[in-house]
C-alpha cells in the first residue's frame, strides 16, 4: 500500500471516528444529569428539587446524589443551578447515583 | 556480523506483516484520540470543572481541558502520515502513559474519583479504564519494537554489504 493511501485510509478513520463521536455526545445531550440539592423533595422521580450543574458535585453518605432526566422539548441548561423544569421531562431509570450533593 | 544478521532475519517479520501491523496500530489509535478528543471538546465545560477537582491538576483544568484534546488531535493528525508514524506511535505511547499512570495514581491514592472520560469508554469503571490504556500502551510498545528491529536489520544489512 502506498503512502498516500494509507494517508487516506487514515484522513477516513480520523474522520468516522471523530463524526461517530460527536454524533453520539449530541444525541445523548438531550438526557442531563440533575443533582437533588433539596432533599424536601426526597424521591429520586420527583423533578422538583433538582439542580443542573456541569461538574462532578457528589460526595459520599446519601442515597440521591443524581440522577439523569430526559428534558423533551424542554431547553438543555446553559448554566450551573439551572432548575430542573418540572413538567416534559422523563426520569430515567436506574440513573440514580448514591451520595449528596456538596 | 553475519551470525547477527541471520539471527535477525530468522526472527523478522515480513515486509507486507510488519506493515499491517504498523497500520493498524496507528489506526487503532487514531480512532482513539479523535473519538475521545471530540466528545472531549463537545463537553469542554463539564471535562474543565471534572478536572478541576482532581488534587493533581486543581487550577490547571482549563488549559489541561484544552490541552488533552488538542494533544489527541495532533497526535492523530501525525499518524496519519506515514512517514512520520514512528514520532506518532512514540508520542502517542507517552500520552496513553501519561493517562495510565494518572489513573493508577488516583486509584491507589484513595482519592474521590471523579469521573469524565471519552464517550463509551466513560461508562469504563477507573480499573476497566487502566487496563483498557494498558492494552494501547502495550500496542504502542509492540508497534515500536517492529520499527526498531526493522531499523536495525537495515543498518546491519547495509554494514554487511559495505
Amino acid at each position: 500500500m502506498n503512502n498516500i493511501k494509507k494517508g487516506a485510509i487514515g484522513v477516513l478513520a480520523a474522520g468516522l471516528a471523530f463524526g461517530v463521536s460527536m454524533y453520539s455526545t449530541k444525541e445523548t445531550q438531550t438526557v442531563f444529569t440533575y443533582y437533588k440539592t433539596n432533599m424536601d423533595y426526597p424521591s429520586p422521580t420527583d423533578p422538583r428539587g433538582y439542580e443542573y450543574y456541569s461538574g462532578d458535585r457528589c460526595e459520599a453518605g446519601g442515597t440521591l446524589c443524581t440522577a439523569n432526566w430526559e428534558l423533551g422539548s424542554n431547553p438543555a441548561p446553559s448554566n450551573d443551578g439551572d432548575p430542573l423544569p418540572t413538567t416534559g421531562v422523563t426520569f430515567q431509570s436506574n440513573s440514580v447515583t448514591s451520595g449528596h450533593f456538596e | 556480523m553475519e551470525t547477527t544478521l541471520n539471527k535477525q532475519t530468522a526472527f523478522r517479520l515480513s515486509a507486507k506483516t510488519r506493515e499491517i501491523i504498523i497500520d493498524i496500530i496507528a489506526y487503532s489509535f487514531i480512532i482513539l484520540f479523535m473519538y475521545t478528543a471530540a466528545d472531549k471538546l463537545l463537553t469542554i465545560k463539564s471535562f474543565a470543572s471534572t478536572l478541576a477537582k482532581s488534587p493533581l491538576i486543581g487550577s490547571y483544568h482549563m488549559i489541561i481541558a484544552w490541552a488533552i484534546p488538542i494533544i489527541e488531535i495532533i497526535i492523530s493528525i501525525i499518524l496519519i502520515i506515514p512517514s512520520v508514524r514512528k514520532a506518532g506511535l512514540q508520542a502517542s505511547l507517552l500520552l496513553i502513559s501519561a493517562f495510565t499512570l494518572y489513573l493508577i495514581y488516583m486509584v491507589l491514592s484513595g482519592s474521590k474519583l471523579p469521573c469524565h472520560c471519552g464517550g463509551v469508554i466513560s461508562a469504563m469503571t477507573w480499573q476497566q479504564h487502566i487496563w483498557f490504556n494498558l492494552a494501547f500502551v502495550t500496542l504502542a510498545i509492540f508497534g515500536l519494537t517492529i520499527i526498531r528491529k526493522e531499523e536495525i536489520y537495515q543498518q546491519l544489512k547495509l554494514i554487511n554489504f559495505t
